[in-house]
């Protein structure tokens, strides 16, 4: 499935995947592929900035919802706090939002004719559909799916640009 | 004193939500289970002990942990640390 990958969209996997483990996460989900996005100076990186979230603000926002998801189902926010995420040993797997927003990111090059599928596809594609906890992410930081895909496609021209 | 929801409050009517919580408990539990395994550590519990106590095998426990234990330069006890909970 890789071999269409251009360097930077495997780095952007790669990272994606150390940023789960770092996170202990069972499986690699569509958020960490946004959190890989957001480094590395490409056009999907600058559209995130564009947006007006960085890295930070991401992982913050993923602890967030998690708080917020527990606090559903009555366990305060302290225990949360006090338990915070360790890394884990083993390499976790691709989840199915992951691995649906990396078969999307191949439609998206597809679709506009590019041979290369780079990180601004990854981007697409994870935005695509979100998944409910990507929405939710999402719309913590105040941000329209949608809006940050327009985003993507104007950096993406501005690079071909120049 | 502590926030104790009622039953009412405590059960999502909304799958989504509710689904949403299910993820978010097991990723707690995760979490918890980090942290308990490196405090026996610590305490001196060997694998096979923190095994038997989260009920499952030697193993499962070794290749879900060891590598982080060992990066926080802990090493197993030899065991003789395991005691019922008091209810």
């Amino acid at each position: 499935m890789f071999e269409r990958f251009s360097r930077e969209a495997k780095q952007v996997v790669l990272i994606a995947l150390g940023a789960a483990q770092r996170l202990g996460a069972e499986q690699v989900e569509p958020e960490h592929l946004l959190l890989a996005l957001a480094d590395g100076g490409t056009p999907a990186a600058r559209a995130i900035a564009e947006a007006g979230i960085d890295r930070e603000a991401i992982t913050a926002t993923i602890e967030a919802d998690l708080v917020a998801m527990l606090e559903v189902v009555g366990v305060p926010a302290s225990i949360v706090e006090a338990t915070p995420a360790a890394p884990r040993a083993d390499r976790p797997d691709f989840g199915v939002h992951a691995k649906r927003a990396l078969e999307q990111a191949m439609r998206e090059a597809v679709r506009r004719g590019h041979r290369r599928l780079g990180p601004e596809h990854v981007l697409l594609g994870t935005l695509h559909a979100p998944s409910p906890t990507l929405a939710r992410v999402l719309a913590r930081l105040d941000i329209e799916p949608a809006r940050l895909a327009a985003l993507v496609d104007v950096e993406v021209a501005a690079a071909a640009r120049g | 004193m502590a926030f104790v929801p009622t039953e009412e409050e405590a059960i999502p009517r909304d799958p989504a939500e509710g689904f949403a919580a299910v993820l978010a408990l097991r990723q707690l539990a995760d979490r918890l289970e980090a942290s308990q395994v490196e405090r026996a550590v610590r305490e001196g519990w060997s694998y096979s002990e923190i095994a038997a106590a989260l009920g499952v095998s030697r193993q499962a426990v070794h290749k879900k942990h060891a590598k982080r234990l060992r990066a926080l330069g802990l090493k197993t006890g030899r065991g003789g640390n395991v005691r019922a909970v008091q209810p």
